[in-house]
């Protein structure tokens, strides 16, 4: 897009084909629908548990150290118990992520709300409110976004409670 | 003597303290150099005054002999006399010292092959002791490593949980970009309109014109 000579004009025009263009819009508001899905922790195993074979090599450790006067403790102690994961014995780190989310919650509720608010409820599927409803969505729920009581984070964004 | 208890050789050390302490103080002993009294044995003392009785009653019965012989030849209590008696009993006085000398110095060398034996044995102990507890010490180490990065395997995961969820609104603002961006993507038509105004032909004419800028 450029100018002309003196008292021309050229203009360029971009448009989208409307095969596509109705297409693109499916494909944009399903990416919206998609992206409220939210994160989703692994709550399988994360490394593998040390083997009844290292827990006994452990404990001959111990054994020697005590034998020769040396300081010993309980090979196994300080680490956290082995879950077994369909056969598998491991540890997860979902317990400390769960510690961490809920120290989140406890200390900054508002942060907390915040940063779920753009995201369906993980139990309930319940769509988010305003402003991160979208397209369909958002013109559903308009009517009852009034009636919705006004949630915390909205002093968080600084907006009134007529957005939500 | 022979399968009595020596009563200088001092009682083994109840084992105290760790391998360290107990191969230290092998090691100050072994630095000390050879016990060698240890090692001594108590009844030389004995063993050289019971030969020294021997060869006094060896003595007694060759003087004995010597002061027969003296009166057969009618030479008993003469200066001759004197002289083969005084000659005789000096003869077995240096030969038991001699004797003596060689027991005490054979008792010495042997203790003091003994004391060298143990300093040696006590110079391996303290090695080999401090040498297993080297060892140990770096197993326990080893090991307490090895469990500790497995619970630093599983801070870590937490944390990249964590930032999956705090990171989670940002993240998904990528999908709807990418879906409004591939909605273009090599896919449009680009028309071009050109309005050339009143006075156009003078750019032309700076174009054509070789010496103007244009």
């Amino acid at each position: 897009m450029s100018g002309g000579g003196k008292g021309g004009k050229q203009t360029t025009q971009v448009t989208i084909p409307a095969w596509l263009e109705e297409a693109a819009r499916r494909n944009i508001a399903k990416a919206e629908d998609i992206s409220q899905t939210g994160f989703v922790p692994y709550m399988g195993p994360d490394v593998a548990a040390f083997t009844p074979m290292q827990q006994a090599a452990f404990q001959g450790t111990n054994q020697a150290a005590s034998a020769f006067g040396l300081g010993t403790v309980d090979p196994m102690a300080g680490m956290p118990p082995a879950q077994n994961f369909g056969g598998v014995q491991g540890y997860s780190s979902y317990p400390l992520y769960n510690q961490a989310i809920a120290n989140l919650q406890a200390t900054a509720p508002g942060q907390f709300a915040a940063l779920q608010a753009p995201f369906i409820n993980p139990q309930t599927r319940a769509i988010p409110g305003a402003p991160y409803m979208t397209g369909a969505q958002l013109a559903a729920a308009a009517p009852a976004a009034a009636a919705v009581p006004i949630v915390d984070e909205r002093n968080f964004y600084g907006r009134g409670g007529g957005d939500y | 003597m022979a399968g009595a208890a020596n009563p200088r050789m001092a009682a083994p050390a109840a084992p105290g303290g760790n391998v360290f302490q107990q191969a230290a103080g092998l090691y100050g002993q072994a630095a000390a150099g050879p016990n060698i009294g240890q090692f001594m044995n108590p009844y030389t003392s004995q063993v050289i005054g019971r030969t020294g009785m021997d060869m006094a009653r060896q003595a007694q019965i060759a003087q004995n002999q010597l002061g027969a012989q003296a009166t057969q030849a009618g030479a008993f209590g003469g200066s001759r006399h004197g002289v083969a008696e005084g000659t005789m009993l000096g003869d077995y006085g240096r030969a038991f010292g001699d004797i003596a000398a060689q027991q005490r110095q054979a008792g010495f060398n042997t203790a003091l092959s003994a004391a060298q034996a143990q300093q040696g044995i006590q110079s391996g102990l303290a090695s080999q002791g401090f040498g297993f507890g080297q060892q140990i010490g770096q197993q326990q180490m080893q090991q307490g490593a090895m469990q500790q990065m497995l619970n630093q395997q599983l801070i870590d995961a937490a944390r990249a949980q964590y930032a999956g969820f705090t990171g989670a609104p940002q993240q998904s603002l990528g999908l709807p970009m990418a879906a409004v961006g591939a909605g273009n993507m090599g896919k449009r038509t680009q028309t071009q309109t050109r309005n050339p105004g009143p006075f156009d032909f003078l750019s032309l004419g700076a174009m054509l014109n070789p010496f103007g800028g244009g």
